[in-house]
């Protein structure tokens, strides 16, 4: 008799696989009807031939019927071959893999500070419902989550032209030597605290309205109530009872916002110039780099699709219901 | 207290004091060593153009990239600002009849690695660059054949006139047989780390962040060794986070230009200057007048577009969209380029002139406002910008304002290059290449000495995928086939000069302006020509590495962000970037995730 | 559980409901305030927005130039103004585009159950997995930048959480004894559907409403800003948009960046609490703020 949580498992791995097959060949054929083709805007010479155009076409593959450029596609994505970029005329992987990288080292910090302090703030609110703390969390919670990223992130930068003074665009000094990893580091904190800000400060709201409700959903549940009534402090009560079975759902928003950390956070690295895959992926749409936009959205949906995956496992595990 | 609150409160603990680590050291001054202090000179220049692509010569289509290697590889013959007296580089001295130019190279000129640059080399060179794949192709495309008479000296007979050969000689890199012929496909090599023969080379390469340039000591022309000992090329990704860098003092200069409202603020800092070099770049309106193409046809009508040009007022654009930065042109030349026509003026500002010019040709005003032909179609445009170019934009919004006066309505759009390109090259019914658009404004960017500027109005040009007005006039390219056939330049210069003057009467394009780049630099640097065309930031002066020098060779400057070190001196970069920071980030996040969601899995039981 | 009643006390009483919401109150005063500012317009916005004049580049606001003046020299006042119009027009029609394709997936979806909801839900997965605003952009560069495929690449872009939002709620309206009874009477889907589930799924169609929007005035400004949507019109997402490439934001010119985030940050809050006080009138287990 196979148990219910391995027919749930087998579920989500059958589903995933067939959302990744599905999202690859959406963004094959999304890229393929962009119009403008690349050796055209790439090749704005008045001195190309025509001959040459044409080879240049082949030679990017241009010139074959869609579904031999699919096929082709697919044998090279499952043989861990991204293709060259038109651009940057080198394998794709060299150049997804460092902006990869490096818009983690943003984003990842930021989410999870976003996400400890969330709770933390969220728990508070719940805990202290309808009293003056609460809404001052609700409200500012609110807001944050309005703010506009990019906006947010100019105003950093107004407030650091003139007062403190931070820097505001790429990740570290140019050709500086570090004498020790002190001043390595020192040096990528100053250019890392702006932008790791804005980013934290936009994502906050949303987790703390989130574990707010979901809290003050759970405490007013029966089993809750006659709880109280036995006596149990409500503090005993929320971190120990409420908490555990509010984490459920939230720990499946946190496992799928991790996963978008991957997508990069387009708004805040044009704005600070980190060179991230979020910036990447928006030069590569302008420049028509298919190789490259495809190559950034398989590592982007994979992991977004392993995150989900990760959050259904851990949910069915904790879920009693899908357990026994 | 419960264990689950204890827990959970570490966790946020941990995760705050490591937080605060990052905000108390980042507030400190950071501790970094400019290597001045070893003796070494490192001048920093920031780019905010058009991204780098490739160190390959042959497939790079970026001003950066070309400008990154210009002094790493050499080429036969360079040229100086004036882009028409030729200077020695590899070839010492040469000689010239109508057909055939002998080069005479010099015999000490090594590659970085030592190996001897002979004649085969520069015919290899020019034999790659002679692919179909190479977008110098076209620039070799004059040269009938080589010759390697000896091993410093080789022939080049042209196909017809030897004239621009000098020209091509200045464009086609001299790069190491012996390292290019094991390539297996040299038009996806990415030639890392280039090897040239140049007076720098690379020894740092950062993808998307920066190059770095370090003088080559055995260069073989003693006077063109570089006064510093490192250039540092950094990208940005856009002109105004360049300055920015430039005024926090990450870098000495910026490039390909800075913003305009960034100018009044620099210029006013004591230790900084601001330059404004001649321009190579202009912008124009094209008009679709291609006969087969799918426009609005009354743009076919010349009246149609000499009135347009009346209802435009360059000078009161260049203004506008440059705050002064920028010139109005009458021509489709910038004034930096060897052909330019000073002669022509632009159409006067005049609306009612405009209006009676259209009223007197029957384009009779209709009850929307909107002009009509006799046969009804009305004087109602489609404008496409580039999105990407804000100034460009703002210029197409005030021209349909001032043509909205006159009766004419043009709707702006702005998109991005790739697709502007896609509606104006497009395909007819019958798969032929046509023009699809109405009007558009862009810009073109020319080498002040590149002799085919003109060739963008030939008949041929639509199918290309470079005309994007479509104009056909047999008389222009028999005119131009002279041109390049001719005897002499004096010869070369006539006939371009009336080439323009059909332009200018027929209004293909209208011309807009020219764009002056202001760069900056700061003055601890100097030595480097500041009307170099296009600046010496602009990504065509090949002297600027070499000139560049500090301007007093005593104190290394302390900025307010940095103090210096006086510890030993190390030379050891951090190669990587990333490994530790991704340890100290990535590392962290892990530990705090497993924490959280083993608390979690453990309080089941 | 809600009966049926006459449309005008339903109203009455959501009103005595939702009025007693602080919050929500507030929203909707913000969103009022708005909607009359773009109403208003032309009356409120002395000068001409589009006039230019190379000679006021960038001026810091004056008695004469509330706001100051951009880098063409246009009156940041008028502009600002005039820009909540677009904001909001998008904003509305886009999250009214989401919700409408989001409540007819969530019907369809919960409704029938099955092989239809599965494929549905599977769908709508998709929709959550990729990148919204990456998406957009590519979209918007085939659709081009026009207002009406602006609206319709937010639109269809963003109705995943209004679908899984309604389908749970007609999960657990299908079970309502009424509800089985019509069935049990014979009732067609269609009629179950439109007369007995749709009506009391409203509510939650509002609230989802509210937040679409704020999330497609967003979305827009976000769009404009990195020069994606249509830089023509006049939007405050178009402003920032200039205000970032002319550089006045490195150069401190303070005036020509705040406003427009300001007005941006404040009409997306209303939203926002606008539908967190929807939410509190459907889910009394939220009341008492």
């Amino acid at each position: 008799m196979v148990s219910k949580y391995v027919t749930y498992i087998v579920r989500r791995v059958v589903a995933s696989l067939i959302a990744i097959f599905a999202i690859i060949t959406i963004n094959f054929i999304l890229f393929r009807v962009l119009p403008g083709n690349p050796v055209q805007l790439l090749f704005r010479n008045p001195r190309l031939t025509l001959e040459q155009i044409k080879t240049l076409e082949a030679e990017f593959g241009l010139d074959k019927p869609l579904l031999d450029q699919f096929l082709i596609y697919l044998a090279n994505v499952a043989r861990g071959n991204l293709g060259i970029s038109f651009f940057y005329k080198t394998p794709v992987i060299n150049v997804l893999i460092p902006r990869l990288i490096n818009s983690i080292i943003l984003v990842l910090p930021a989410t999870i500070t976003a996400i400890l302090l969330g709770i933390l703030t969220g728990m508070i609110a719940a805990w202290k419902r309808a009293s003056k703390t609460d809404v001052a969390i609700l409200t500012t919670a609110m807001g944050l989550y309005s703010l506009p990223t990019f906006w947010l992130g100019g105003v950093l930068i107004l407030i650091s032209i003139y007062y403190i003074k931070l820097p505001i665009s790429g990740m570290l000094t140019y050709g500086v030597t570090y004498p020790d990893l002190t001043s390595y580091l020192a040096d990528f904190s100053r250019h890392f605290i702006l932008p790791y800000t804005t980013l934290t400060l936009v994502t906050y709201g949303e987790f703390t309205i989130i574990l707010r409700n979901t809290l003050i959903d759970v405490l007013t549940e029966d089993y809750i109530m006659a709880a109280r009534a036995q006596g149990i402090p409500t503090f005993r009560l929320l971190s120990k009872h409420a908490l555990r079975n509010a984490m459920l759902p939230t720990a499946s928003i946190i496992a799928i916002n991790l996963g978008l950390v991957v997508a990069g956070a387009v708004l805040t690295e044009t704005v600070f110039s980190w060179p991230g895959i979020g910036r990447l992926i928006y030069d590569a749409i302008l420049n028509r780099d298919y190789p490259v936009l495809q190559g950034a959205f398989i590592v982007v949906t994979i992991s977004v699709v392993l995150a989900n995956f990760i959050a259904d496992l851990i949910y069915g595990y904790l879920d009693p219901r899908v357990r026994r | 207290m419960s264990k689950r609150v204890l827990s959970l409160g570490s966790v946020s603990t941990l995760g705050l004091v490591v937080i605060s680590l990052i905000l108390v050291t980042s507030l400190q001054h950071s501790i970094v060593v400019y290597p001045q202090q070893s003796g070494a000179t490192v001048f920093r220049v920031g780019w905010g153009g058009t991204s780098f692509d490739t160190f390959n010569p042959f497939t790079t289509y970026a001003q950066i990239s070309l400008w990154a290697t210009t002094d790493v590889y050499d080429t036969l013959v360079r040229f100086d600002k004036t882009y028409s007296t030729f200077i020695p580089d590899l070839a010492e001295s040469w000689t010239m009849n109508s057909t055939t130019v002998v080069f005479r190279l010099v015999s000490n000129a090594t590659f970085h690695d030592g190996v001897k640059v002979t004649a085969e080399d520069v015919k290899y060179s020019f034999e790659l660059a002679n692919q179909s794949w190479s977008r110098l192709a076209p620039s070799v495309e004059m040269v009938e054949s080589i010759q390697v008479l000896d091993e410093y000296t080789i022939a080049f007979k042209c196909k017809s006139t030897a004239i621009f050969m000098l020209t091509a000689a200045s464009t086609i890199p001299v790069v190491p047989k012996h390292i290019w012929v094991n390539v297996s496909d040299p038009s996806t090599y990415p030639d890392y780390p280039p090897v040239g023969s140049g007076p720098f080379k690379v020894t740092d390469y950062k993808e998307g962040q920066y190059i770095v340039l370090e003088k080559n000591p055995n260069f073989f022309r003693k006077s063109w060794l570089p006064k510093v000992d490192k250039v540092i090329i950094a990208f940005y990704s856009d002109v105004t986070a360049a300055s920015n860098a430039l005024r926090a003092g990450d870098i000495d200069a910026v490039g390909p230009y800075i913003p305009v409202a960034m100018i009044d603020e620099i210029r006013s800092n004591p230790e900084m200057d601001v330059i404004v070099p001649p321009g190579v770049m202009y912008f124009y309106l094209a008009f679709n007048v291609y006969p087969q193409g799918r426009g609005n046809p009354t743009l076919k009508d010349p009246v149609v577009r000499k009135a347009l040009a009346h209802a435009v007022n360059v000078s009161y654009l260049a203004d506008l969209a440059w705050h002064g930065y920028a010139k109005p042109l009458a021509t489709v030349l910038p004034t930096t380029h060897m052909f330019y026509n000073p002669n022509l003026v632009p159409y006067e500002f005049n609306l009612t002139l405009a209006s009676k010019m259209l009223d007197d040709a029957n384009y009779t005003v209709g009850p929307d406002g909107v002009r009509r032909a006799p046969d009804g179609t009305q004087l109602k445009y489609t404008l496409l910008v580039p999105s990407n170019m804000p100034e460009a934009v703002r210029v197409a919004q005030q021209i349909a304002q001032w043509w909205s006066q006159i009766g004419v309505r043009a709707d702006v759009e702005a998109m991005d290059t790739g697709s502007m390109a896609a509606i104006i090259w497009t395909k007819d019914e019958s798969g032929n290449t046509t023009l699809g658009h109405d009007m558009d404004i862009w810009d073109w960017f020319f080498s002040p000495n590149d002799p085919t500027v003109l060739s963008i109005f030939l008949s041929n040009q639509v199918i290309m995928g470079t005309s994007d007005s479509g104009y056909v006039n047999p008389e222009y390219d028999a005119m131009y086939e002279e041109m390049m056939r001719a005897p002499d330049i004096e010869t070369v210069k006539r006939l371009a000069w009336q080439m323009q003057e059909m332009i200018h009467e027929d209004l293909p394009y209208l011309p807009l302006y020219e764009v002056l780049p202001p760069q900056a630099y700061v003055k601890k640097f100097t030595g480097f020509e500041t009307d170099w065309p296009g600046g010496p930031f602009g990504g065509y002066d090949w002297t600027v590495f070499l000139k560049v020098q500090p301007t007093t060779l005593a104190t290394p400057t302390t900025s307010p962000t940095t103090t210096i070190q006086t510890t030993t001196p190390t030379t050891t970069p951090p190669t990587e970037a990333f490994p530790t920071s991704l340890v100290v980030g990535v590392g962290l996040a892990i530990v705090v995730i497993i924490v959280v969601l083993g608390l979690i899995i453990m309080r089941r039981r | 559980m809600l009966e049926k009643a006459s449309p005008l006390t339903s109203l009455l009483r959501f009103w005595s409901i939702y009025s007693k919401n602080k919050l929500g109150v507030a929203g909707l005063i913000i969103v009022v305030f708005f909607v009359f500012i773009a109403v208003l317009a032309p009356y409120i916005a002395v000068q001409d927005p589009y006039k230019t004049d190379p000679s006021k580049y960038m001026l810091p606001p004056s008695p004469e130039h509330w706001f100051g003046t951009n880098e063409v020299g246009q009156d940041l006042f008028a502009l600002n103004i005039y820009g909540s119009r677009i904001s909001l027009v998008v904003g509305i029609l886009a999250a009214l585009v989401a919700v409408t394709i989001g409540t007819s997936v969530g019907l369809i979806s919960g409704y029938f159950g099955g092989i239809i909801d599965e494929i549905l839900m599977r769908i709508t997965d998709l929709f959550l997995v990729i990148p919204p605003l990456i998406l957009m952009i590519v979209v918007g560069a085939i659709l081009g930048p026009s207002l009406v495929s602006v609206i319709l690449i937010i639109g269809v872009l963003s109705w995943s959480p209004t679908a899984r939002v309604v389908r749970s709620m007609v999960l657990s309206i299908k079970e309502w004894p009424y509800v089985e009874s019509a069935r049990a009477l014979g009732a067609s889907n269609v009629r179950i559907i439109f007369k007995h589930i749709l009506p009391n799924v409203m509510p939650v169609v509002y609230a989802s409403m509210a937040l679409a929007t704020s999330n497609a005035i967003f979305s827009h400004a976000a769009l404009v800003f990195l020069g994606v949507g249509n830089v023509n019109d006049i939007s405050w997402g178009m402003i920032l948009h200039y205000a970032f490439a002319s550089g006045a934001l490195s150069t401190g010119k303070w005036w020509y960046f705040i406003p427009p985030g300001i007005f941006i940050l404040l009409l997306i809050y209303a939203f926002v609490l606008v539908s967190y006080s929807l939410e509190e009138v459907l889910n009394p287990r939220l009341r008492r703020i």
